[in-house]
């Protein structure tokens, strides 16, 4: 008889207690951080936004409010046309994100599915696009529009953010599209469906979680977008609430610099719409973000 | 049945006639009844709106044309941002607005303003103090090259506050020397209340100090001179030296440092004019003597303090051009500035016509620095912000200690050389 010379390791219900805790304890930990990091600067503007504006910047900072005041809110309105603003963010981002998703799926399917010569160079045209810095866009842009009489028009506007979400839109849904197989939209042709009710009956629903992760995604980037609405948006009734973050500006008689109490609280009415899109879709949003990452 | 007769020759060139008549007469009318009325847009920081819109609506009963208030961006940076592209494709989407000392220049010299010499009559440019608007060929934050592009309608100069309470109580004079303003802040600082302070916070606050103090010691604080060493000097001296300020002004912004100073913690500092409001407005601790002005104590070149502010401007591409100039005109002409500077103390300025009118307020202590010859130019450079982004850098590495002078020095001159 041998003895094996392998060392087996002795089950210890203490030790592996305190290694599952010890691991638990790390993970939870971690997260805690994540979170910490992630939500203080939220937590921070949002209680700003509810703080006098003589005690936001008290030494130490005060961590908790000591007087909640909704002064804030009742003095953004009357700074900015804000209501005025927040139709026209309302407006230009969900056009904006619909626009874009509609047209980028179009293009997306034929990048996807139809291999002719040169469709791989359209390809990457549209993803060099997404690195062309966008403030080097705007002097040619704005001679083009001058042009054709769409500054300060919402349809101009509408149109201008649509091009800059619509190449990372194709990008994103190509590959979603790239999963479906071919031989279900062949079946469709066979049953006699021609190329609009594929897409409607066929592609469309198998798509629909990226389509409604894009349209959410895009309302979101367009919704915080400023660098167009700054330059093309020249009345006030077609800025949007971004623009009026940076026309915030403080009576000189009541202080200098930038109004933090004013912007906390503009920047809270920014976040809400936002985050109740996020939480209602939330689902929709992981299902289309993970249906391309598992094969 | 009748027949249905055709337009006879006649007829027609009765017609024709008719028309030509009527469409002179329209013409003549129209000439005589003045030029057809547009709407022009005028683009002014939301607040001033209100302070506004008598002046413009006494504009409009005059001329007939109509005025849009617009806002417009808070910064130079990005009122750059805004109107530079569509002042690049030759098209402006006001008529006339509202520059800041960053913004006016850069347009100014871009090409992209009309000149204002003959726009504004010499009875308003006559208005203003030489000390508060320079010769053109002597200031460039309204001129280029021998014109004016930009008609001031805001004035702000670093004030110097002091506690004229404590300083009777104690029977101690104002300090009217550097000298003398480290003995007396000695003198105050004394547990946690502080003989001075100030808002140094980065970006910009920095600049606003050192250029301060750099006005007083007769120094070029963009050519990191002599004496810009010297108000760089001394800064660190009331710092590490003599104590008499906090280590944290280096970190501070104007909230906290007005904030120091109601909470009775600072006997004297330097501060813009909006602080007259502020310590006023805080009815539970202001009392007369709380917060005075005064001449800022004189350093190597005597007491001095620069100044800036925002001006009128004309795009050169408004469409609208003859009526912006007429605009542009009346809302800063010597009628209309006072009535400006009542509206809102944005507006208030060292023009004789305001200083005639209005007695009370910050306006004797405009006076008292326009006449004393204290009044300096903000620091000027082609490109103002990155220059002033180098002074906040180099002097703060210098006042953390992270560099010696002659190190600090040497490197705000080699950015400057680089900065072109």
């Amino acid at each position: 008889m041998t003895a094996t010379g392998s060392t087996t390791r002795t089950y210890n219900p203490w030790r592996y207690r305190l290694e599952r805790y010890f691991n638990h304890f790390l993970l939870y930990f971690g997260v805690a951080l994540f979170l910490f990091v992630i939500l203080l600067p939220f937590y921070w503007i949002t209680i700003s936004s509810f703080t006098p504006r003589y005690q936001m910047f008290s030494i130490p900072p005060r961590w908790f409010p000591t007087e909640i005041t909704f002064e804030n809110y009742g003095k953004l309105v009357n700074n900015i046309p804000f209501f005025r603003y927040y139709f026209n963010s309302l407006i230009f981002a969900f056009s904006s994100a619909v626009v874009s998703v509609l047209f980028a799926f179009l293009a997306a399917y034929a990048l996807a599915r139809a291999h002719f010569r040169g469709s791989n160079i359209i390809f990457l045209i549209f993803i060099v696009s997404i690195a062309i810095p966008q403030i080097g866009t705007l002097v040619p842009l704005f001679e083009l529009y001058k042009t054709v009489g769409l500054i300060n028009s919402r349809l101009g506007m509408i149109l201008l953010m649509s091009s800059l979400i619509i190449p990372f839109t194709v990008w994103t849904l190509v590959s979603f599209i790239q999963q479906i197989p071919k031989e279900m939209e062949e079946a469709a042709h066979i049953d006699g469906a021609n190329l609009a009710q594929v897409l409607w009956q066929v592609v469309v629903p198998v798509v629909k979680p990226a389509i409604a992760t894009m349209i959410i995604i895009n309302f979101i980037i367009s919704w915080n977008e400023l660098l167009y609405p700054l330059v093309f948006a020249t009345s006030s009734a077609t800025k949007t609430l971004s623009v009026g973050l940076v026309e915030l500006a403080v009576d000189p008689a009541m202080g200098a610099g930038r109004p933090w109490d004013l912007m906390s609280a503009l920047s809270v009415s920014m976040i809400i719409p936002v985050l109740l899109l996020v939480l209602f879709f939330q689902r929709l949003i992981v299902s289309g973000l993970t249906k391309g990452a598992i094969k | 049945m009748t027949k249905k007769r055709g337009l006879s020759r006649r007829d027609f060139l009765k017609l024709v006639g008719t028309s030509v008549v009527a469409a002179s007469a329209s013409g003549v009318l129209q000439a005589c009844g003045g030029a057809e009325k547009v709407t022009l847009t005028l683009a002014i920081q939301a607040f001033a709106h209100d302070a506004m819109k008598p002046v413009i609506e006494a504009w409009e009963a005059k001329t007939g044309h109509t005025v849009v208030l617009e806002s417009g961006p808070t910064t130079g940076q990005e009122m750059m941002t805004k109107y530079a592209p569509a002042f690049q494709s030759e098209t402006s989407p006001v008529d006339v607005l509202s520059l800041d000392d960053v913004s006016g220049p850069a347009f100014s010299r871009a090409g992209w303003l009309e000149p204002l010499d003959d726009v504004i009559p010499a009875e308003t440019w006559g208005d203003f103090p030489p000390s508060f608007l320079p010769p053109v060929d002597e200031d460039p934050f309204h001129s280029y090259e021998g014109k004016r592009y930009r008609v001031p309608h805001e004035f702000a100069v670093g004030y110097f506050w002091h506690r004229t309470d404590w300083f009777e109580d104690q029977n101690i004079e104002v300090p009217a020397t550097w000298d003398e303003f480290v003995e007396v802040g000695k003198h105050f600082t004394s547990g946690d209340v502080w003989g001075t302070t100030e808002g140094m916070k980065k970006p910009a606050l920095t600049f606003v100090y050192i250029a301060y103090l750099a006005a007083s010691a007769g120094g070029k604080v963009f050519d990191f001179d002599e004496g810009t060493a010297v108000a760089l000097q001394y800064a660190y001296d009331m710092l590490y030296t003599h104590k008499i300020m906090s280590e944290t002004v280096l970190t501070q912004d104007y909230t906290q440092q007005n904030d120091l100073y109601m909470k009775d913690r600072v006997a004297m500092m330097r501060q813009w004019p909006y602080f007259w409001g502020v310590s006023r407005d805080n009815t539970d601790w202001y009392a007369e003597g709380k917060a005075d002005i005064t001449l800022p104590p004189a350093g190597p070149a005597g007491a001095k303090s620069w100044w800036g502010g925002w001006g009128f401007s004309l795009p050169k591409f408004s469409e609208k051009m003859d009526a912006a100039k007429d605009l542009i005109a009346w809302v800063s002409n010597n009628e209309n500035a006072p009535i400006l500077a009542e509206g809102q103390s944005w507006f208030v300025m060292p023009r004789t016509s305001i200083l005639d009118v209005m007695k009370g307020g910050l306006v004797p202590y405009m006076g008292l620095y326009s006449e004393s010859n204290a009044l300096v130019p903000r620091p000027y450079h082609p490109k103002q912000a990155d220059a002033e982004t180098i002074v906040d850098d180099v002097s703060q590495l210098y006042l953390t200690k992270q560099l010696s002078l002659n190190e600090a020095l040497q490197q705000g001159k080699d950015l400057m050389a680089a900065l072109g």
